[in-house]
């Protein structure tokens, strides 16, 4: 029966379906950008396409958040460390979406799974931080041969590109075995707020005024 | 294992081999989670390469089979210098090796780098003198319809080594994508391709992964697995799909592979690589001693005496 079987539904046949959701409006979610780029109309638009990188964060809805400790450390999130360093990691969030060089000190936000894109200028990042995967994936496993401190698996929501961020890089690494279970065994992820002035809001009580530094600040 | 019939051993043999391989793959895929990029279309290739080895591998199996026992072929790729167990991608790992409290070392021999059997090393490849080293591998310009010929190429292409080891090799079997895979193409979208690929390796929702309540897998936790086992029914009436038809043309949208393979006596064309080859089997068979000889001999009768297949 195999011998004729290809012929009962044919490429047509596959063709007609592609075209009917199509036709129906059905947009599909892309991964590989050739995808988007060669049928940009069969697509969906890239999510975190930003407009405007000043205003944009991630705004996952799991992200663990905490009020600012004494020392101005507001946490933002949580990610899987991938290795263990003896020290945490402070630096430049940047949203990095492309190959382009990126400044020093920048801890790279990306949601590509592979990090793929950012391939070319991994070496140069001080830190990831990555939406997606487990620190199982190449990333984790070329952050790690790399030294550079890595983050996979972030929920992150509010920090933004040009915040002093810290991760919790002396964080236990995250098992297998963890992922196996259903373990949460996570590193923390805070942004640096800055204490303006004092002020009473309508309800009389002190509100902060938040406002992230400018300047990258190295390494502890 | 006589090919017209299976009985019991084999039948438990097969399937501790193919729960061992489910096992492994399901906790290698569920801790790693997501196969995408963004760079390649990984989802539609690796389905592609799927659907390849479901029309292909049972008739070339049978093909490389009639060229070379499968005893013979473990036995002579030991002289490659790489363990077996993973020469699919043309490469080959050794260790781990504790290198200290933390530190563990793999080495990684690569192997059929230069101009060999993947048609898009043949003039990228064509400078570089030794087959075995790696090499970045130019992908700039490629259209999607040929990383996804790519890829899944290199995925479908795990047996083509056991091939050229029996000498059983065919371009055409390897390097093309066959007809009957090719025409699920318009379904490869990355949506699709990503949950069909998610449930096949992760999920385990859909109706044949399912097994009694009294069943548990590996890992999962759940009474479900990812690849079936041969039933015992085909003990009693040996009643089993010996094939998804036979073997049939392929399409690529690659250029096609030039007749040059880098090898360590020169550059040669696949018929003088084989020739070749013929010769130093030759003289490794006469260099046997003779009860392995013998054993050989006997194994080859039992299965060409045994080739009655009915289709």
């Amino acid at each position: 029966m195999f011998e004729e079987s290809e012929q009962l539904l044919t490429r047509a046949d596959f063709a007609a379906i592609d075209q009917r959701m199509r036709d129906v409006g059905h947009r599909y979610r892309r991964s590989a950008q050739v995808s988007v780029t060669e049928r940009p109309h069969a697509y969906r638009p890239a999510q975190g396409v930003i407009d405007d990188l000043a205003m944009f964060s991630f705004a996952h809805p799991q992200a663990t958040t905490a009020a600012a400790d004494a020392a101005g450390w507001e946490q933002r999130g949580v990610g899987d460390n991938v290795v263990p360093y003896a020290f945490d990691l402070i630096g430049t969030a940047r949203y990095v979406l492309s190959s382009a060089m990126v400044p020093p000190a920048t801890i790279a936000i990306i949601d590509d799974s592979g990090g793929t894109l950012t391939a070319p200028i991994r070496e140069h990042f001080a830190g990831v931080l990555c939406a997606g995967a487990t620190v199982r994936v190449h990333l984790g496993i070329l952050t790690r041969e790399y030294g550079i401190p890595c983050l996979m698996n972030a929920k992150l929501s509010g920090s933004r590109d040009g915040d002093s961020v810290k991760m919790k890089t002396t964080a236990r690494a995250k098992t297998a075995a963890a992922y196996q279970h259903g373990i949460s065994m996570t590193a923390r992820v805070w942004r640096r707020v800055k204490w303006a002035a004092p002020r009473r809001n309508g309800a009389g009580l002190l509100a902060p005024v938040l406002k992230p530094f400018a300047a990258p600040i190295a390494a502890d | 294992m006589s090919l017209d019939r299976i009985n019991y051993p084999p039948l438990l043999e097969t399937n501790a081999l193919i729960q061992q391989l489910t096992d492994e793959s399901y906790w290698l895929c569920v801790t790693r989670t997501v196969q995408e990029s963004q760079l390649f279309p990984v989802s539609p290739y690796m389905l592609l390469s799927y659907f390849m080895a479901f029309y292909r591998y049972p008739e070339l199996v049978r093909k490389v089979d009639a060229h070379l026992p499968a005893e013979c072929i473990g036995d002579c790729r030991r002289n490659m210098g790489i363990k077996c167990a993973n020469p699919a991608m043309g490469w080959g790992n050794t260790g781990p090796h504790q290198l200290g409290a933390s530190r563990e070392m793999i080495v990684r021999d690569y192997m059929i780098l230069s101009e060999s059997d993947f048609p898009w090393l043949d003039d990228l490849a064509r400078d570089l003198p030794y087959v075995n080293l790696t090499v970045p591998m130019a992908i700039a310009g490629w259209t999607r319809d040929q990383m996804i010929d790519a890829g899944a190429i290199t995925y479908f292409a795990i047996a083509k080594d056991i091939a050229h080891v029996a000498g059983g090799y065919d371009v055409a079997d390897g390097m093309m994508i066959d007809e009957r895979a090719e025409r699920f193409r318009p379904l490869l979208n990355d949506e699709y391709a990503n949950a069909s690929l998610g449930e096949r390796v992760g999920a385990l929702t859909s109706p044949s992964p399912q097994l009694s309540a009294y069943s548990m897998m590996m890992h999962a936790d759940t009474p479900t697995r990812m690849y079936c086992h041969i039933p015992y029914s085909v003990l009693d009436d040996g009643d089993f799909t010996r094939t998804a038809g036979s073997l049939r043309p392929g399409v690529s949208h690659l250029p096609p592979k030039q007749d040059r393979y880098t090898t360590t006596q020169g550059v040669l064309t696949l018929a003088e690589y084989y020739r070749r080859a013929r010769i130093h089997a030759g003289r490794r068979q006469r260099s046997l001693p003779p009860f392995v000889r013998d054993l050989a001999e006997v194994q080859q009768r039992q299965r060409f005496g045994a080739r009655t297949l009915s289709r």
